[in-house]
C-alpha cells in the first residue's frame, strides 16, 4: 500500500517537472520558405511558375488524392 | 468481376432466396448475431457424467447471468449468451463444486468441462489456464471485456478506434481513423447485432467510449456472412445494461492543451426493466490532429455524448431493448504554420516541396475561422424472442440522423494573403437513415443456423456553396459573380440477406455461408444506379492439438460506396463546377480474400498466434480525405492487392500481472483510378503501375502489459509504426514512431466518497511524429505530443471497487 502510494506520488512529481507539452516556441515542423520556380518544369509540376493573371485555374489545389 | 449477379437483380428473386434460406434455418434450430453459445458437461472425479447439477453462469461481475440442470449424459447448453467473459460454475449434493472461465464470441462455441469431486476423492487437481484457450473461430477474432479495457490509459474515456488500434492488423491515422489490413476505413461498428450506418468520417466509432461498451469482438478478417457490406473489419459491440445492483461513476478529466472532461453514467435494475445511461462533455484546445506539432493554431473543439439502453424482460422467452445514443462535435479547422502566403513582390518565388517531394499544403490566411460541426443520433428498438433450444429471432428497427457542416468563412480564407484565385466552400449535409435487421439463429445437434436480412434507406442532401477570390482588388475577398451554390440529393436502398451454418464435429468446426446485397442509388437528376454481389464465404478450423488450432478460410467480401460521400470532394475543392452534377460514377469493391492461422497455447501462461492473409480486389475502393477536416469522398482503382502477415502472443504471468502483444506486416496497392477522375491529374489518370496505398504502414507492433494489485493498477503500452506512406506516389513512408502511453490508478475505498484518482500519460517519451505528411488534397497531421491527464471519479454506488476509475 504504502509502495504504491509512494510510486504514485513519485509518478505525480514527474508529470509536475515535465508537465503537458514541449512548448519551446519554435515550429515544428519548420516553417516553409518560398523558392524560386522553374521556368522549364512542366504545368502540374509544384514548381512551375504560376501562370499568368488571366489564366483561370491557376490556383486550383494540386489534382493529387492522395492515394 | 466486379458484380457477380446481374445490377438488375430484382426483388422477387432476392426474396425468394431469402424465403428458401429461412425456410431451411427454421426446420432446424438457433442465435442472434452479437449472441454466443455455450456448450459443456459435468462429471466427477472419475469423469462419470453427473446429471442434475445446478449449472450456473455469472457474469465477470459475478452477476447471474443463466442457470441450468444439467442432463441425464451431464451435458448442459447456455444459447444466446451475450459477448464477455464468464464463470461457469457446478453445483451438486455430496460433491464438491467446480467452475471455469469462458469466453464466449459470435464466432466459435465455448467449450466447458466442469468436474464436481467427491470429498473423498483420493485427487482432483483442475488448474484454470491463465490465458484464454485457442480460438476455433475460422477468421480472426479476438475479444476484449469492459474489466480489460477499463485498465488501458485514459481509462473509460478511451474511444472504441483507440482500442481497435491495438489489436494486430490495424492501423492508425489522425482523427481516429483506423486502417484494417490495408483497406482504407471499411469497418463495420455493430451495437447489441444492429449494424451502423456510415457516419460523417467515423464520428460514431469515436462517440463510443468504453464506458458504453460491456464487452467488443474485433473481427480483421475471415468474416462470417452474417457480416456485410464490409471489406475489412467489424467491431461487434455488446453495449452495457443495468446490473442486478446498482452502478454508477461521476468522474472529471483535466490536462493538457487545457483538456476538461465531465463524465458520468448510472445503471441499475428495478424488476424486470433496467436501465443504463451515461454522458460525458470534452472541451480541449486541441481538437484535431493538426498539420504540425507546435505552434497549434486554430484548433479548439468541443464535443458532446450521451447514451441510453433500456432493457424490458417481458418473460423468459422475449426481451425488449431501446438505445440510443447522441454525438455532437464542433472544431475549428487548424491552421498550418508552416505554410506561406505567396509575396506579391516576388512574383516568380513559390512555395517549396517537401524531402518526400510533395506539394506544398493549400495556403489559409492566420485569421481564418473555419469550422466543423456534427450531429448524429442514433436509436434503435430490439425484440429479441427465444424459442428455447430450438432458436432465437431478433427483430430490429433503427433510425439515424446525421448533420455536419463545414464552414469555410470565406471572407477570410480568400483575403489578401490568399492565393489568386482560391476558392472556398461552405458545405452542409443532412443524411437519413432508417432501416433495421432482422436474424435468426438455431441449434440443431452439431450444427448452428444463423439467417437474416438487412435493409436500410438514405436519403440525404448537400448543400453546397462555393466562392471564389476576388483578385481584382488588393485587398481580395469574394468575387460574388463567381459565387454559385446549389443541392445535391441522394437517396439509397441498401439491402442484405444471408445465410450460414456453422458445423461442429469434434476437433473441425466449418462455417460456410453465402450472402446477397444490393444497393440501389437515385441522384438529383434521377439517374439511378444499382450494384449487387453475391458472396459466398467458407472457413474451416482445426484442433491439430487439444491447445492448437489451425484455421482457413476463404471467401468473396463486397462492399458499396457510400453515396452521400461522392461529391464531398469535388464540392469542397471545387474541382466540379457548382452547376454541374458532380458524376456519380464510383463502384462497389469485390475481393477475394483468404486467410490461414495458428492459434496456440504454448504454456498454461502463454498464447502465441500467427496469421497470414491476402487479397485481390476489382473495382478497389480507397477514400481520400480532406484537408484537415472529417470528411472522406471515394473512388475506385481497377484492381487492388494486398497481403501481410500478424503474430501475437497473450500473456498471464500471476493473477494481477498479465500482457499482450502484437506485430504486424503488410502492403496493399492498387493498380489504375477507375472513378472520381476529376480528383486526379492527367499523368495519375494515366498510370497502369501498382501504386501502394497511403494508408499502408509496413510494420506495426503493439505490447501492453497491466499490474493489478488490491485497489492500485498500472498500464503501460508501447506502440511502433515504420510510418504511412506519402510522397508523390507514395513510394515513401512518414519517419517511424515509438509511442509510450501508461497509466496509474488507485481507489480510495477507505476515504469518504470513496473517490478513484488514476493519472494518464500519453506519448510519454515525447515522440514528435507525424501521423501523416500530406500530399495533394489530404492534409499533415501530427500526433499530440507528451501530455498527462489526471482523473478524478466518485462512485455512485457501494459496488465493490474495481481499483481503477
Amino acid at each position: 500500500m504504502t509502495r504504491i502510494a509512494a510510486c504514485l506520488a513519485g509518478l505525480l512529481l514527474l508529470c509536475g517537472l515535465g508537465f503537458c507539452t514541449r512548448e519551446d516556441g519554435l515550429p515544428d515542423p519548420p516553417r516553409q520558405e518560398l523558392v524560386p520556380c522553374r521556368a522549364d518544369a512542366a504545368s502540374d509540376d509544384p514548381l512551375a511558375c504560376p501562370a499568368a493573371p488571366d489564366d483561370s485555374g491557376a490556383a486550383r489545389p494540386a489534382a493529387d488524392a492522395g492515394m | 468481376m466486379p458484380n457477380i449477379l446481374s445490377p438488375h437483380l430484382t426483388w422477387v428473386r432476392m426474396m425468394i432466396l431469402l424465403v428458401i434460406a429461412t425456410s431451411w434455418a427454421t426446420a432446424r434450430p438457433a442465435f442472434a448475431t452479437v449472441d454466443g453459445l455455450i456448450r459443456g458437461t459435468v462429471s466427477d472425479d472419475l469423469i462419470q457424467p453427473i446429471p442434475g447439477a445446478t449449472v450456473t453462469l455469472r457474469s465477470s461481475r459475478g452477476e447471474v447471468v443463466r442457470q441450468e440442470q444439467s442432463g441425464a449424459d451431464g451435458s448442459f447448453t447456455f444459447t444466446g449468451v451475450p459477448l464477455g467473459e464468464y464463470v461457469v460454475d457446478a453445483k451438486v449434493a455430496g460433491h464438491l463444486p467446480g467452475h471455469q472461465h469462458l469466453r464466449v464470441g459470435s464466432a466459435e462455441v465455448a467449450t466447458a468441462e466442469l468436474y464436481c469431486a467427491r470429498p473423498d476423492a483420493r485427487a482432483i487437481i483442475v488448474e484454470e489456464a491463465g490465458v484464454a484457450v485457442p480460438s476455433r473461430a475460422a477468421g480472426s477474432v479476438s475479444t476484449l471485456t469492459r474489466e480489460a479495457l477499463k485498465v488501458l490509459p485514459k481509462g473509460e474515456d478511451l474511444a472504441i478506434t483507440e482500442v481497435v488500434s491495438t489489436q494486430a492488423g490495424f492501423v492508425q491515422d489522425a482523427f481516429g481513423n483506423v486502417y484494417a489490413r490495408g483497406n482504407h476505413a471499411n469497418v463495420q461498428y455493430q451495437i447489441d447485432g444492429i449494424p451502423i450506418p456510415d457516419s460523417v468520417g467515423n464520428l460514431f466509432a469515436q462517440a463510443i467510449p468504453v464506458r458504453l461498451i460491456d464487452s467488443v469482438e474485433i473481427l480483421t478478417g475471415g468474416l462470417p456472412a452474417e457480416f456485410g457490406n464490409r471489406l475489412a473489419a467489424v467491431v461487434n459491440i455488446a453495449s452495457r445494461s443495468g446490473g442486478a445492483a446498482p452502478d454508477g461513476l461521476v468522474q472529471l478529466r483535466y490536462g493538457s492543451f487545457q483538456t476538461v472532461e465531465p463524465s458520468a453514467y448510472y445503471s441499475r435494475s428495478l424488476g424486470r426493466f433496467s436501465f443504463f445511461i451515461g454522458g460525458s462533455y470534452l472541451q480541449s484546445q486541441r481538437a484535431l490532429d493538426p498539420p504540425a506539432i507546435t505552434p497549434i493554431l486554430h484548433d479548439d473543439g468541443s464535443s458532446g455524448r450521451a447514451f441510453f439502453r433500456a432493457d424490458w424482460r417481458h418473460s423468459d422467452s422475449d426481451r425488449f431493448e431501446l438505445f440510443a445514443s447522441y454525438a455532437h462535435n464542433f472544431f475549428q479547422i487548424p491552421i498550418d504554420p508552416t505554410s506561406v502566403p505567396l509575396d506579391p513582390l516576388r512574383p516568380n518565388f513559390v512555395r517549396p516541396v517537401d524531402a518526400f517531394g510533395n506539394s506544398a499544403a493549400s495556403f489559409f490566411p492566420a485569421d481564418t475561422d473555419a469550422t466543423e460541426t456534427e450531429n448524429e443520433l442514433f436509436a434503435a428498438a430490439s425484440w429479441v424472442h427465444s424459442f428455447g433450444q430450438r432458436g432465437r429471432l431478433q427483430i430490429a428497427p433503427y433510425y439515424k440522423l446525421s448533420i455536419g457542416a463545414l464552414s469555410a468563412d470565406a471572407p477570410h480564407a480568400l483575403g489578401a494573403t490568399a492565393d489568386p484565385g482560391s476558392i472556398a466552400s461552405d458545405v452542409s449535409r443532412r443524411a437519413d437513415h432508417i432501416g433495421g435487421v432482422v436474424q435468426y439463429s438455431a441449434l440443431s445437434g452439431k450444427h448452428q443456423l444463423k439467417t437474416g436480412f438487412q435493409i436500410d434507406y438514405l436519403l440525404s442532401a448537400t448543400d453546397f456553396t462555393q466562392y471564389v477570390r476576388n483578385d481584382a482588388g488588393a485587398q481580395g475577398g469574394i468575387d460574388p459573380d463567381k459565387t454559385a451554390g446549389g443541392t445535391d440529393r441522394t437517396g439509397a436502398l441498401l439491402f442484405g440477406a444471408y445465410v450460414q451454418d456453422r458445423w461442429d464435429y469434434g476437433r473441425i468446426s466449418i462455417n460456410l455461408g453465402v450472402r446477397v446485397d444490393e444497393q440501389h442509388v437515385t441522384l438529383t437528376s434521377g439517374e439511378t444506379s444499382d450494384q449487387a454481389s453475391l458472396s459466398p464465404r467458407i472457413g474451416a478450423s482445426l484442433a491439430l492439438l487439444n491447445d492448437l488450432v489451425g484455421r482457413l478460410f476463404f471467401g468473396l467480401n463486397w462492399q458499396p460506396p457510400s453515396p452521400l460521400d461522392a461529391a464531398n470532394a469535388a464540392r469542397l475543392l471545387g474541382v466540379v463546377p457548382a452547376t454541374m452534377q458532380v458524376p456519380y460514377d464510383v463502384l462497389p469493391e469485390t475481393a477475394l480474400y483468404g486467410e490461414a492461422g495458428l492459434d496456440g497455447r504454448i504454456v498454461k501462461r502463454l498464447r502465441l498466434g500467427l496469421t497470414g492473409w491476402g487479397r485481390y480486389a476489382f473495382n478497389q475502393l480507397d477514400d481520400v480525405a480532406i484537408g484537415s477536416t472529417n470528411l472522406i469522398a471515394n473512388y475506385n482503382f481497377q484492381r487492388g492487392r494486398a497481403v501481410g502477415v500478424e503474430g501475437k502472443l497473450e500473456l498471464a504471468l500471476s493473477r494481477g500481472l498479465s500482457a499482450f502483444g502484437n506485430v504486424s506486416w503488410e502492403i496493399a496497392q492498387g493498380q489504375g483510378i477507375a472513378s472520381a477522375k476529376y480528383l486526379f491529374a492527367d499523368d495519375q489518370l494515366a498510370s497502369q503501375e501498382w501504386q501502394t496505398l497511403d494508408h499502408v504502414q509496413t510494420w506495426t507492433a503493439n505490447l501492453g502489459a497491466t499490474v493489478q494489485h488490491g485497489p492500485a493498477s498500472f498500464t503501460a503500452l508501447v506502440a511502433y509504426g515504420s510510418g504511412l506512406r506519402t510522397g508523390p506516389d507514395n513510394s515513401q513512408s512518414v519517419p517511424q514512431h515509438v509511442r509510450v502511453d501508461a497509466t496509474l490508478s488507485y481507489a480510495f475505498d477507505t476515504l469518504p466518497l470513496r473517490p478513484r484518482v488514476a493519472i494518464d500519460i500519453i506519448n510519454l517519451l515525447d515522440a514528435h511524429y507525424a501521423y501523416r505528411i500530406g500530399n495533394g488534397f489530404v492534409g499533415s497531421s501530427y500526433a499530440a505530443p507528451r501530455s498527462v491527464f489526471l482523473r478524478i471519479a466518485v462512485p455512485l454506488s457501494r459496488a465493490p471497487a474495481g481499483g481503477t476509475t
